[in-house]
């Protein structure tokens, strides 16, 4: 579970100050998928960023798995598959080499090392091209080893920034049928995106945020309700527009 | 998990990266023992054209009032050329025709009036020779005139007797010794170069930072493993420096036969203690790199930070070269002073004349320099900067 309240994020910028994200609720449970809907510059890398501990929020509390970001950073990450916008790979690690290593800075090592990056290679379909340098692989390759990094640990959950952002519609369809296999073997998932489509297909919550705020959660229906429109995609539109209007 | 156990994979992840990455392979091995068989080559070069006689043109006004054998440096007719006033042969040396004019004056004595250009090396070691043989030919007409008078002859009461002092050691002999320990430093500090950019402002730009850093590794851990996979790489390029000499010294490269005349034997303990001093230096020149690349939004904006740093790091290695035309070579100031220090030390280690009161300081400074900046290191990585200064 995934639980935030009141979380915010704000940077200074010179002398300027940046409210990044602003007094966010939240709430994703087990066996879910959550979109987290939003345009460039949201907030949601930064509240992403929050959740997996690398940044500390400026206030508000968030538990994952029963763990504080704050005070049981540690455990926070034991807990959580992380993928980020990019792939992020090193070019001259093979696929395998790549997850042992990152088996390994999760405390794995001998034959359990092995077994879970064996299991993670299976899991995201990556037999075929583990033992290739990450270099030599195509964008849809690596979004897969990128996956397998994330799970190689087997967290109760995923928090993936845009996993298809960049990715043509095969290795998207890969990515996607992932995040449905995840959700049938009970993880909390919450992943960020633009793609509507995606939300439709996925989500079985979602939230908007709009310049670090929550502007409506629920599930898809629940928002469609609020807004009074047909599709998700003109309820996410509704509900950022609304903010601009009351601006 | 432990801070060593995620300092221990990152560590080794990184020299694996390191060992498939042709810069670290070109700048720490390749290079090295390349730049260092030419470098070797010229210094033979130069070796032998000093110890034989240069080739020096004269141009001579009124050769014919003075008997000049034996006076002059070049003997060989060819290299006088006889002209007919001081304006003809100081156009010459002007012109670099010729490296030096001389007016023989004839007047209650002889003078011999010397044009040259003080800017040429090449002249004035003519001038210098000149006033030698000058000197040496009028003492054998003073010894001729005393013997011709049957008076006794003191002129040979003072002599000179040269001994050379220098540990028994094989470069002691060689020209190479005064230049080694700055290559050795350079490359140290080189060979780390070619892939520092990389190891934190390249994680960045990549976005594999942000990955490494959701891990339950500690952030200091991190920092740690990849100093000390950079030390390696700045140990390994400064050791091939080294090797490249030996190597050239064994393989008898042609031209070269005269710039090891004793051999290339260092004492063993020598060797241990610049393995040591070498372990210190790179240290303080991985934590350094580190800790300034690190601030690096990417890699470009690294690389610019260690084009300057090269410069803060060349010059007192650049000075560590002719410290010895100085006198201050002894002096303590030197051996607290950073990357110079190591440079002086490391030839003093070569020449086998190193002492603990000149190694002490340079361990301490170089150590306590690292602690320095493994500690800012260290702190950036705990910033949330290193990760969203992108």
């Amino acid at each position: 579970m995934v639980r935030t309240e009141g979380i915010s994020k704000r940077f200074v910028d010179g002398k300027k100050e940046i409210t990044a994200v602003n007094a966010v609720d939240f709430l994703a449970e087990p066996g879910q998928i959550h979109a987290l809907l939003g345009v460039n510059g949201a907030g949601k890398t930064t509240f992403l960023r929050m959740l997996s501990t690398v940044i500390q929020p400026t206030s508000g509390t968030a538990t994952l798995n029963g763990f504080s970001i704050v005070d049981n950073a540690a455990q926070v990450r034991q807990s959580i598959g992380f993928l980020s916008t990019s792939t992020a790979l090193y070019g001259r690690l093979t696929g395998r080499e790549m997850l042992s290593y990152f088996g390994s800075l999760y405390g794995f090592s001998g034959s359990e090392l092995k077994d879970r990056v064996q299991s993670a290679i299976f899991q995201t379909n990556a037999e075929s091209f583990c033992d290739q340098l990450c270099d030599r692989m195509s964008t849809g390759q690596k979004q897969r080893i990128s996956i397998a990094r994330a799970i190689v640990h087997e967290p109760p959950i995923l928090l993936f920034d845009e996993p298809t952002a960049g990715l043509d519609i095969l290795a998207a369809q890969t990515v996607l049928e992932f995040l449905e296999s995840a959700r049938e073997k009970n993880k909390t998932i919450v992943f960020s995106t633009h793609n509507m489509n995606e939300v439709e297909r996925l989500a079985d919550r979602a939230t908007a945020i709009h310049q670090g705020e929550v502007k409506g959660t629920g599930t898809l229906n629940d928002l469609r309700n609020q807004t009074g429109q047909p599709t998700a995609e003109l309820a996410f539109l509704s509900l950022i527009t609304a903010q601009e209007v009351k601006r | 998990m432990t801070t060593g156990t995620g300092t221990k994979q990152v560590f080794f992840k990184e020299l694996r990266e390191m060992a498939r990455d042709r810069r670290v392979l070109q700048a720490s091995i390749i290079m090295p023992i390349f730049i260092i068989a030419i470098f070797v080559v010229i210094m033979g070069v130069v070796q032998s054209s000093v110890s034989t006689n240069p080739s020096i043109e004269i141009a001579i006004v009124n050769p014919n009032d003075i008997d000049l054998s034996g006076a002059l440096p070049a003997s060989e007719s060819e290299n006088l050329t006889q002209v007919s006033n001081w304006e003809d042969g100081a156009n010459m040396v002007r012109n670099k025709d010729v490296q030096m004019v001389i007016e023989v004056i004839n007047d209650n004595g002889i003078t011999y009036r010397i044009g040259y250009l003080e800017s040429s090396q090449l002249a004035n070691i003519a001038i210098a020779k000149f006033q030698g043989e000058l000197s040496e030919r009028n003492l054998k007409l003073v010894q001729q005139t005393l013997e011709e008078n049957n008076l006794p002859d003191q002129t040979q009461n003072e002599r000179i007797e040269r001994e050379n002092l220098d540990k028994d050691q094989g470069l002691a002999g060689s020209m190479i010794v005064s230049l080694l320990p700055y290559l050795i430093v350079l490359w140290a500090f080189q060979g780390g170069m070619s892939v520092v950019a990389d190891l934190v402002a390249g994680e960045k730009e990549r976005g594999t930072m942000e990955t490494l850093l959701v891990s339950p590794v500690r952030r200091a851990a991190v920092a740690l493993g990849k100093i000390m996979a950079l030390m390696v790489v700045c140990f390994i390029g400064s050791l091939t420096t080294l090797a490249g000499v030996f190597l050239a010294a064994t393989i008898k490269i042609p031209l070269t036969e005269g710039l090891f005349p004793t051999g290339t034997r260092i004492e063993l303990t020598d060797i241990l203690l610049a393995i040591v001093t070498l372990i210190t230096l790179v240290a303080f020149f991985a934590t350094l790199m580190v800790s300034i690349t690190a601030r690096a939004r990417n890699i470009r904006e690294a690389q610019t930070y260690l084009g300057l740093l090269t410069f803060m790091i060349l010059m007192p290695a650049v000075f560590s070269q002719v410290i010895g035309f100085t006198g201050m070579e002894s002096a303590a100031w030197v051996y607290w002073t950073p990357v110079l220090n190591a440079a002086v030390v490391l030839k003093n280690l070569i020449l086998g004349s190193a002492t603990f009161n000149q190694l002490g300081p340079v361990w301490l400074v170089n150590l306590v320099l690292a602690a320095i900046f493994m500690r800012i290191a260290m702190q950036l990585f705990r910033r949330e900067e290193i990760l969203l200064r992108v």
